[in-house]
């Protein structure tokens, strides 16, 4: 058993993401749904030290994607479910989480990522999210490490927005062995879409 | 019960990782890889809701 918050009897461990740190460690982003709240797990079998990152919402720390960066700071992008945001926290060298919003409900009401959603490319961070809505599969990238964030369209998408099944459309992001980054989509009523970015467009294909 | 395909399709060899008949395992759950390319699972107890 990794975390049960204490023996609180919260409900710990949904949305989990894992990453492998340079140390041969693991970190793993879940949230704590009774208090929904964001935590990271640092650590390796029977030996974890866990953080609340944030009690930024009340229902925050899903969606969640966890990696690694160059400068060896450990991020995390995920989806702050009664803001409607997508959120970056990054664990910075003194030890302290820092968080802000990436993309928020002025811009859309629902900016969901998912797993891989952030990713490093080209020296760049990009978080990958589907802006429900508004039918829409966006990246939004930091030239400057996570401090400023802007955000561009891929492509509308062909799903049709239901408020009764805006929970059911799916993102995943990772990079492959050339360095492209590719985005898979599942729109629940309509096909799935695999896009790719090779450095110039984004090409797209169905699955 | 948290079960494993050993294809990348659905109609691959199922593996059961963990399951005891009883508890709720595997709901939420994330893949990572050792260094030596082993794999590692983080997974849900949502009987007992617990991270494992």
């Amino acid at each position: 058993m990794l975390d049960n918050d204490g023996g609180s009897g919260d409900v710990v461990g949904h949305h989990a993401a894992i990453t492998r740190l340079d140390t041969g460690d693991f970190a793993i982003a879940y949230e704590n749904t009774t208090d929904g709240t964001l935590k990271v797990a640092r650590g390796s079998a029977g030996a974890w030290t866990i953080e609340t990152v944030t009690t930024s919402g009340s229902a925050a720390g899903t969606y969640n994607s966890i990696m690694q960066l160059a400068d060896d700071r450990i991020a995390v992008s995920y989806y702050d479910n009664i803001a409607s945001d997508t959120r970056f926290a990054v664990r910075e060298p003194n030890d302290v989480w820092s968080d802000l919003v990436v993309e928020g409900h002025s811009f859309t009401t629902h900016a969901r990522p998912g797993p891989g959603s952030l990713q490093e490319y080209g020296g760049d961070l990009v978080i990958s999210f589907i802006d429900i809505p508004n039918e829409n599969v966006r990246t939004s990238t930091s030239a400057d490490a996570g401090l400023t964030w802007s955000t561009s369209d891929i492509s509308a998408l062909d799903f049709v927005f239901d408020a009764g099944t805006n929970g059911t459309q799916s993102i995943a992001t990772s990079v492959d062995d050339d360095g492209d980054l590719w985005i898979a989509i599942d729109q629940f009523d309509a096909a799935t879409l695999a896009f790719e970015y090779a450095g110039t467009a984004w090409s797209e294909d169905e699955v | 019960m948290l079960v494993r395909a050993s294809e990348a399709n659905v109609r691959g060899t199922f593996t059961t990782i963990v399951g005891d008949g009883a508890n709720d395992y595997g709901n939420y759950s994330a893949v990572g890889l050792t260094s030596d390319g082993g794999p590692v699972v983080a997974y849900t107890d949502d009987t007992n809701g617990t991270l494992r």
